[in-house]
């Protein structure tokens, strides 16, 4: 049929083409990156941030075109879904690697940190990152979740070459590598229930499987059991939790933030595309599987961040605590009559926003500390940066208070959202659990701000602050407040985005 | 024609032996293995759906798993070789060299495939 009117089929390609531009653009650009690296010296290395910056720019521009239209296009015989879903998660994913690769440029930093492979390996990442969230098909999904996947494992042992830095990027490269077999056995057992590897078939199929028989399926019991594990590994990473600490510890610190943020915003997206659009019927099952696992990412998370003196991992294990919320908020999507509940919806979304926001805010204290001569990690390091650089500490200072939750910031309203929504649909117990482990993460984070607010050890240096960095602090302070001062249009962005996938 | 069940039945049982042998073991090596064992019962699973639904999908979803399975082991192999050279870069920098004649008898010889084996695991909290 193709070969008999090829001409149609080729102009029908190339306006399919346009819906995968923004990650074309990307991988482009990270290609660039990678050539232009090879004519730098060691000291011009800083120069390899523009044409990631340029690439991220046009994805950018090439997501607005289309973006914020409400309607769902398919294209690539249905294997794409451009929508309100694709725009959100896009975005998210375009700011967090336009954040951190505004933060890495430093300049007395160490100048393999701003390796073109380094920036390469990110724009690869992000473009993973944005085909999950516009992915309509089990193979699509899958070579996007390991396009994520291999260039955050490749991006963890690219740091320092000591030897435990590359045993933990071992131990993550296995942690994820068993956590992707699990989700391939999930997609085969899907694939074989459906029929076909297209989502809405499959959707489609399982719905006329669950009229025959309202008893749960086993096979679709096995497919959902074993793509959730594989997820919830990964998001919440409860049984493996040590690896993303470990990882985080070791390497730069921007680095760290990529990896801790972007493999969890890959893994929602995936998440929430499977499970709403594919077992939105068998939702009494997952919605248990996620509190359980919920809970024990945020009491391994808040009770682990209190114990630690080394920034990074304090931070990882509190990423791991906010991603407790973030699936506290997927589970409560759906009402006990089997309807939408939007604003648990519009409450995961925004969290997932304010997340990617504060999370690499918290880090990005210790990545404008990161210069050639100290690696800045500890507690202790981060004595008297206040007095060393009033704007950039009285930035962190907001951020980290935007991580722990205190009003008017993006943090409180995202925490307050989740809490009032369990609250809402009549699950008190877990509402009052959310809203009492809001309070230990406190301490963590008092700990910082009177570590940067304390007198410094030595004289007072000035810190040597880039103006990229000033302009990402800016941003993130910028967007912090505002998404906590005006949330409402936010939600509504996030809620409908979020409720463009379930098909019905 | 085989009935489903079969082929069901023996990838499960693929999967179960990669999954216990991911978990149990502790050689990063052997760790591979399993999980290339996992993935080969999603073949299995893969090409008997294909076959039983009469479409080409899941032969064509096999070739990506395949693929990666391919990427994954290849990036852990690299890697590990990355941390072994830097375990006997410390090994010379601290100026030991050889092992001296009690750590060779703790430590078993490297013709022993546990020998590559990853340290204890540190503490969980």
């Amino acid at each position: 049929m193709i070969v008999a009117n090829w001409p149609a089929a080729f102009a029908q390609a190339r306006v399919d083409f346009f819906f995968v531009l923004p990650e074309t653009l990307l991988v482009v650009f990270g290609l660039l990156t990678l050539l232009l690296d090879f004519s730098l010296e060691t000291e011009q290395k800083m120069w390899n941030a523009f044409p990631a910056l340029a690439g991220l720019a046009l994805s950018g521009g090439a997501l607005g075109m289309f973006g914020f239209s409400p309607q769902t296009t398919s294209a690539f015989g249905d294997s794409i879904r451009a929508g309100p879903f694709f725009t959100y998660f896009g975005l998210l994913a375009l700011l967090l690697a336009a954040l951190i690769i505004l933060l890495s440029t430093h300049p007395s930093g160490a100048p393999d940190e701003q390796s073109g492979e380094r920036y390469a390996l990110i724009l690869f990442a992000t473009a993973g990152i944005m085909l999950l969230a516009c992915g309509n098909d089990l193979v699509v999904l899958f070579v996007a979740l390991e396009a994520v996947s291999v260039s955050t494992y490749a991006l963890s042992c690219m740091g320092d070459a000591d030897r435990v830095a590359r045993e933990s990027a071992l131990r993550y490269l296995l942690a994820g590598a068993f956590s992707t077999a699990l989700v391939a056995y999930g997609f085969s057992i899907l694939y074989g229930l459906g029929g076909s590897t297209n989502l809405t078939a499959i959707s489609a199929r399982l719905a006329s499987l669950f009229q025959v028989s309202r008893s749960p399926n086993l096979l679709t019991g096995v497919a959902l059991g074993a793509i959730d594990a594989g997820m919830l590994l990964r998001v919440a990473g409860v049984p493996l939790h040590s690896r993303a600490p470990d990882v985080a510890e070791r390497g730069p610190a921007a680095v760290a933030a990529f990896i801790s943020v972007a493999a969890k915003l890959a893994c929602f997206a995936l998440l929430l595309r499977v499970l709403l659009a594919v077992f939105w019927r068998e939702r009494p099952d997952w919605a248990i599987l996620l509190e359980v696992t919920s809970l024990a990412a945020l009491a391994i998370g808040t009770l682990a961040s209190l114990r630690q003196t080394n920034v990074k991992r304090l931070l990882a294990y509190s990423a791991l605590a906010q991603a407790g919320y973030v699936l506290l908020a997927i589970a409560a999507c759906a009402n006990h009559d089997g309807t939408l509940n939007g604003r648990a919806l519009g409450s995961a979304g925004y969290y997932l926003f304010a997340f990617v926001i504060f999370q690499i805010g918290a880090f990005s204290s210790i990545i404008v500390l990161r210069q050639r001569h100290s690696a800045g990690e500890e507690l202790d390091s981060l004595r008297g940066m206040l007095r060393k650089h009033p704007m950039a500490g009285a930035a962190l200072v907001v951020l980290l208070l935007s991580c722990v939750g205190v009003p008017p910031t993006a943090g409180f309203v995202a925490k307050l959202e989740v809490v009032r929504v369990l609250l809402a649909n009549q699950q008190t117990a877990l509402g009052w659990i959310a809203a009492l482990f809001t309070i230990p993460p406190t301490y963590p984070s008092y700990r910082i701000i009177r570590a940067m607010a304390s007198a410094p050890e030595g004289g007072v240096e000035r810190l040597e602050v880039s103006d990229a960095q000033v302009v990402a602090l800016a941003a993130m302070v910028i967007l912090t407040m505002l998404l906590g001062v005006f949330p409402s249009p936010f939600q509504h962005f996030a809620s409908r985005s979020l409720a463009a996938l379930v098909l019905r | 024609m085989i009935p489903i069940e079969h082929y069901l039945a023996l990838s499960f049982a693929l999967f179960l032996i990669g999954a216990g042998g991911a978990l149990l073991r502790r050689n990063p090596v052997i760790i591979l293995m399993s999980i290339a064992l996992m993935l080969t019962a999603v073949n299995v699973n893969l090409i008997a759906f294909s076959r039983l639904w009469g479409t080409v999908h899941g032969q064509l979803f096999s070739l990506f798993i395949m693929a990666d399975a391919a990427v994954e082991t290849a990036l852990g192999l690299g890697i590990l070789v990355a941390y072994s050279r830097t375990r006997s870069d410390s090994r010379e920098s601290a100026g030991v060299g050889e092992p001296t004649a009690d750590e060779a008898a703790t430590q078993p010889s490297d013709s022993d495939a546990e020998s590559s084996e990853v340290p204890v695991e540190r503490p969980v909290l």
